[in-house]
């Protein structure tokens, strides 16, 4: 009898965090998505706290795994995989991860407060720049920047908040 | 919901303890620079126009005028005498005998590709430049 080929790969404690976190994180994905946002483009950016307590607990790498694959599975079942949201998001999710690699190893300096805070602007600072570069290069879009920056940077601290008071907690 | 408030409010004291001198700066140097973008002129950016195009329907006539010489033209429209006023790189429509005046408040146009119409009057203008805009944009 051939051993089937999912039985050959061996599942880490890893893996079953990440894919755990991830279903999580889709799932809040698709709620935030559903959610009505008063201005176009503004959203809590909840997902970040699932990864910024994953990056707490499980280091940068299993926050990325999430992050990418929530990125994906989000988009996948939302429909909006590969359009225009999506490459935004996919500029987003690669600024915030750089940024938040980049603070994580300054982590007894910065709290998830301030590194929550400088995920959220960075990633809307990215999200600005496809739309730019690929979608919208006018000069409206230079009128949206700054209150979008302002939200970003009000939920960033609010996630921020919120993730210092879950890892607070115990696991 | 007593305790679930409470949880809040010791959260926020939490955070409170949590926040550092490096995130404190970081907030204060991300607040400084969402502060300057609002004072930024977004109006500045783009592709400034170099010339105005008037166009006469009622004549079939279309004159170019360049942006950089500040005068004041009076151009005899379907419905009577426009006046378009070129002043600081920009062109408008100072005035028109048209009832609802949309033409007018249209504003000043400076950026290349930007245009505005008085259709009563048969009269357009359409700023000239390197590095036009787009009309619109739909998705």
């Amino acid at each position: 009898m051939t051993a089937s080929a999912t039985e050959s790969i061996a599942i880490s404690a890893d893996d079953m965090r990440i894919a755990r976190f991830s279903a999580l994180a889709c799932n809040v994905h698709m709620l935030e998505a559903s959610l009505p946002s008063p201005v176009p483009g503004v959203k809590p950016g909840l997902t970040n706290i699932i990864t910024l307590i994953l990056l707490h607990r499980h280091g940068w790498s299993a926050a990325a795994w999430t992050a990418v694959v929530r990125l994906f599975g989000g988009h996948l079942a939302l429909g909006t995989l590969l359009s225009p949201t999506f490459l935004m998001a996919l500029a987003g999710s690669a600024s915030s991860l750089g940024c938040l690699g980049l603070l994580h190893r300054r982590r007894r300096v910065f709290s998830k407060i301030g590194l929550s805070a400088a995920a959220a602007t960075s990633h809307i600072c990215a999200q600005f720049v496809v739309v730019w570069l690929c979608f919208l290069p006018q000069q409206g879009l230079l009128y949206l920047l700054p209150p979008a920056m302002s939200f970003a940077l009000t939920f960033g601290v609010i996630n921020g908040i919120f993730s210092e008071i879950f890892t607070e907690r115990p696991r | 919901m007593r305790a679930r408030l409470s949880d809040c409010f010791r959260g926020m004291a939490l955070a409170r303890r949590r926040l550092t001198a490096a995130d404190a700066a970081l907030l204060l140097l991300l607040a400084t620079m969402n502060g300057a973008l609002y004072a930024l002129p977004a109006r500045q950016a783009g592709h400034a126009g170099d010339m105005v195009e008037l166009g006469n329907a009622a004549t079939g006539e279309r004159f170019s005028h360049p942006l950089s010489a500040d005068q004041v033209l009076q151009v005899q429209g379907r419905n009577g005498p426009i006046t378009v006023e070129i002043r600081d790189r920009q062109a408008r429509f100072a005035a028109a005998p048209c009832p609802r005046k949309l033409c007018v408040h249209s504003g000043w146009l400076r950026q290349a590709g930007q245009w505005a119409a008085c259709l009563d009057g048969g009269v357009s203008l359409l700023v000239l430049g390197t590095g036009r805009r787009h009309d619109s944009v739909s998705y």
